[in-house]
Parts: C-alpha cells; structure tokens; sequence
C-alpha cells in the first residue's frame, strides 16, 4: 500500500510511525487505522482489563475504544497517540464503572471463574510451577486492585503496573501531575494493606520477605 | 530543601511518611537516601512498612499483560459495487414518463382495445347491412324505370302499326305531331327543373296516356293512316324519342340520381364507413400501445 504526499510516496505498514499511520488513516485508510490497532491493542486491552476486572467487559470496552478513535481521529492533532487511546479507553472504562454501579450485576472482588484469567504473556510461564504461581497472585493483586476506588485504582494501574510516568498518567487520567502522585501513593497503600492482611497473598511470595537492614540495597536503592 | 523534604518524609513521630516511602521506591530524590537509610536501619516498623510496599508495587509491575483473545481490528465497508445504473435514472426521459403514466393503466387499455375492436366490427357489420339495403333500393328503382320505358317502347310499335296501317292525311299528322311535342315538353319540363317525384307521376300518367292510347287509337289512327310514309317515321320519332336513348334520357336521369343510397355510395364515405376507419385508427394506436409497453417490460427486466 502506497500513499502520495506532498514530496514522497510513504509506504504504509506496521512500521511506519503513529503520525504516518494517523495522517493516512485521517483520510480513510482503515489499514493504516488497523497498524495502529495492532501497535496498541494490547495496552488498551491491558488497562481495561486492569479496571474492569474481567476479560468481557475489558474486550467490550477495548473495541468501543477503537471504534470511537476511528470515528473521533480528525479531532486528534498532535501529542501521544497510545496516551489519547488510553484516554478514550479510561473514559469508557467510567462509564462502564458507573453504569455497573448504578445497576449491579456483580462484585468488583474477585470471584471470577477461571475463564475470567488473561493470558501470560511471559517466558517464564515455560515453568509450571511458577506459571501456576503467578497466576495465583496476578488474581490476588487484581482482586486487591478491584477494591480501590476508580480513580487510585486507575493511577497505579497506569503508574505501577503500566510503568507510565506521572506525566503520561497525568494526561491519560486528565489530571494534574501532582494529583496522580497522591492517588498512586494512596493506592499503594491500600493495596499494600490489602494484600498483606490476607495470608494466601503473602503465602504467594515466598522469595519475597521483608526488608531488612542489608536488603536495602539490594531492593533496589543505590548504594551511595 | 533538605530539611523542608525530610519534614514531609518523616511525621511527628518520627517514622517515614507516605511520601517518604514513595520517595524511597521512585527514587525521585537521592539527595535524602543517607537519612532515611539511617531511619531504616534504626526503625524496623518502617522497614518492614517499606518492604511491604515495595513488594506490593513489585507485583503491581510484575503483573503479566493480558492478552486479549482476540484482534480489535475494525472492519469498514466497503463500498458496495456501483450498482447498475436504472432504467429510468434521473430524467426518464419520454418513453420514460410515458411507460410511468401508462403501466397503470394497462388493464384499462386492453379493455378498451377489445372494445374498441367489438365496435369496429359493429360498425363493419352495419355498413355491410346498409350497404345491401342500398343496393337492393337502387335495383328496384332502376327497373321500374326501364319497366316504364320498355312499356313505352312497347307501345309505340303498335301505334307505328296503327298508324302505317291506316295511313296518313294532314290533319292527323298535325294532330299527332302536336300531341307528340306537347307530349315532349311536358315530359321535358321535369328534367329542367322539377323534381323526382313529379318526373315520376308524370311518366306515370305518360306511361297511363299510352296504356289508354291502345283504345283510342282506332280513332286516331283512321286518321293518320292516310299520311305518307315520312311522316310514319317523323311521328314515331317524335313519340319514341323520350323512350329510346335511357341513359341520357330526360325521364331515366333523374331516377337513377334521385337514390339516396345511392348518390352517397358513390361520391363520398357513408357514416358506417368513416366509424370504421376511426375505430380502425383508435385500434390500431392502441395495439401498438400494448406492443411497446410489452417490449419495454421485457427490456426493462
């Protein structure tokens, strides 16, 4: 697939950059729109996963968000593009939030089946036994994550586990910096409470213990 | 600085705030790590505060991404084929309008098409009638003319005969002669100018004069006998000439005109007639209606 600028043909594929991929979908090129479906599919998915706490709504909102970004591009200008598609997706994720609380079809604790649990993405998964352990404590932290409100829960969702920084969080939830900042550090807290108030979630991380005097630095703090 | 951020590290009693633990596992400020290195190793509340959070944001990160089961992909249209174009696109055109105005009302042509052919052959019919009724009044005028002549052509050999047989004197020719011109303009004056009626009556009352003249004759015919031979010939001319030359005869032309059928068969169209030839008109269009709307029906499937 060719597309003609000003100057130069651009050949449109999964390589080229979001900015080529936007311009030549702005002008109606669903292939070049898909490129970037692909690209970002995953991180949307991920998040709406991380929010709803299931893989039906995640996959609903997941497509909404496409759908909208299709039909909304012309309005995107200029900035992150994964950041704008995870702004539509954060929106739609309010709204699924806050139509399930206005009628409650379920619990956001974790009580999923085990068809609700995403797939491990990770080379270790080659091992059983740690396979089978993360996916024990990957259920525990999302149903730690599941009793946050909304609004902490998207910060550490996008600062912690989506690895974001405060910036990109910031224009993703449509917040300040400093107030993203305080919601991760509330969050974690609730979610450290939460997780080391039930044992079978410290039972999941045998290798982990407490820090110590001589853990510091191996936790991860320079040594000066 | 320092001091400022070790006071919103640290709170009143002394063990590391939110921000502080924040501090220590984003890393976002070095410069306080030595104090807060010492407050750990002095406070185990903080420390074991500080591992629990730092497994706990270890896991958040450790979280494996889910996988969707399936592709996101949108699906747009395609644009359908162009779509052959109509028939009747746009500007119908004519024949378009046309068929438009009368594919409704079909089911009234062909009815009107049969009935205009039922008419048509009501009026063949009729003038086939009339014609024969004109035909057979003209037959039964034009012999009783020449039934009328003939009598006259009849009659006058024997009044020849009379009067060769008893001869011819002055007297009678004149009388005779006389008779026979009065006879001839009397007949005349019709044809001039009279009609066909008193033609009629009055070759009727001639024809009378002659069917009566047998019984006089003798009479006359004593008289005349005595005259020369000439004036045989003179007198019968003068007498058969009304009856002898019929087509143009003053008497014989005014009753083959005087037909009505007959003047009109054959100078001009009869009613019947021009009926048949309107409706043979109006059929005619019509068929030819119902043979184009069929042909564009098939052209239009």
């Amino acid at each position: 697939m060719f597309r003609r600028g000003r100057t130069e043909r651009v050949r449109i594929d999964a390589s080229c950059d979001d900015a080529v991929l936007v311009a030549a979908a702005k002008e109606g090129d669903a292939n070049a729109f898909n490129f970037v479906v692909q690209r970002y599919e995953r991180s949307v998915y991920g998040l709406a996963y991380r929010m709803m706490g299931n893989a039906a709504d995640a996959e609903d909102i997941a497509q909404d968000t496409f759908i909208r970004a299709w039909q909304a591009l012309r309005s995107y200008e200029d900035g992150s593009l994964k950041g704008w598609l995870l702004r539509i997706a954060t929106n739609r994720c309010y709204d699924r939030l806050r139509a399930t609380s206005r009628h409650p079809v379920g619990t956001l604790t974790n009580d999923e089946d085990d068809s609700e649990i995403p797939v491990v993405d990770d080379s270790e998964s080659s091992d059983p036994v740690l396979f089978t352990e993360r996916l024990d404590l990957s259920e525990a932290i999302q149903a730690a994550l599941d009793t946050l409100p909304p609004d902490q829960r998207l910060a550490v969702i996008l600062f912690d586990v989506m690895q974001h920084t405060y910036e990109e969080a910031a224009v993703i939830a449509g917040v300040p910096p400093g107030t993203i900042k305080s919601r991760v550090s509330r969050g974690r807290e609730r979610l450290r409470q939460q997780i080391m108030s039930r044992p079978d979630a410290r039972e999941l991380i045998p290798s982990q213990r407490r820090f110590s005097k001589d853990e510091v630095g191996s936790a991860g703090f320079p040594e000066q | 600085m320092t001091n400022e951020r070790n006071t919103n590290w640290f709170d009143e009693t002394g063990h590391l705030t939110r921000e502080g633990f924040d501090a220590l596992i984003d890393r976002d400020d070095r410069a306080v790590e030595a104090e807060v290195r010492a407050h750990l190793t002095a406070c185990a509340d903080c420390r074991e505060h500080l591992a629990e959070l730092q497994v706990t944001v270890n896991l958040l990160g450790a979280l494996p991404d889910p996988v969707p089961a399936r592709s996101f992909q949108i699906e747009v249209p395609k644009p359908a084929p162009a779509a052959p174009p109509p028939i009747i696109a746009g500007s119908p055109g004519i024949g378009g309008r046309l068929r438009s105005v009368l594919m409704p009302a079909l089911p009234a042509l062909r009815a009107a098409t049969l009935g205009v052919f039922l008419l048509f052959v009501a009026a063949t019919a009729g003038d086939q009638w009339s014609g024969r009724n004109g035909n057979e009044s003209t037959r039964d005028s034009a012999p009783a003319a020449s039934t009328t002549l003939s009598t006259e052509a009849a009659t006058l050999p024997a009044e020849t005969e009379s009067l060769e047989a008893d001869g011819d004197t002055s007297a009678n020719r004149s009388a005779v002669t006389d008779a026979a011109a009065s006879d001839q303009e009397e007949a005349a004056e019709p044809a001039l100018g009279g009609g066909a009626e008193s033609t009629e009556s009055e070759a009727a009352a001639d024809s009378a004069a002659f069917d009566s003249a047998p019984a006089a004759m003798p009479q006359e015919a004593q008289v005349s006998a005595t005259g020369p031979a000439g004036l045989q010939q003179e007198a019968a001319s003068a007498t058969v000439a009304p009856a002898t030359p019929l087509p143009p005869s003053p008497t014989a032309t005014p009753v083959a005109e005087s037909g009505d059928d007959g003047a009109t068969q054959t100078d001009g169209w009869s009613g019947w007639q021009v009926a048949q030839a309107v409706l043979l008109a109006l059929l005619g269009l019509l068929l030819v209606t119902l043979l184009w709307l069929r042909w564009s029906n098939r052209q239009k499937l």
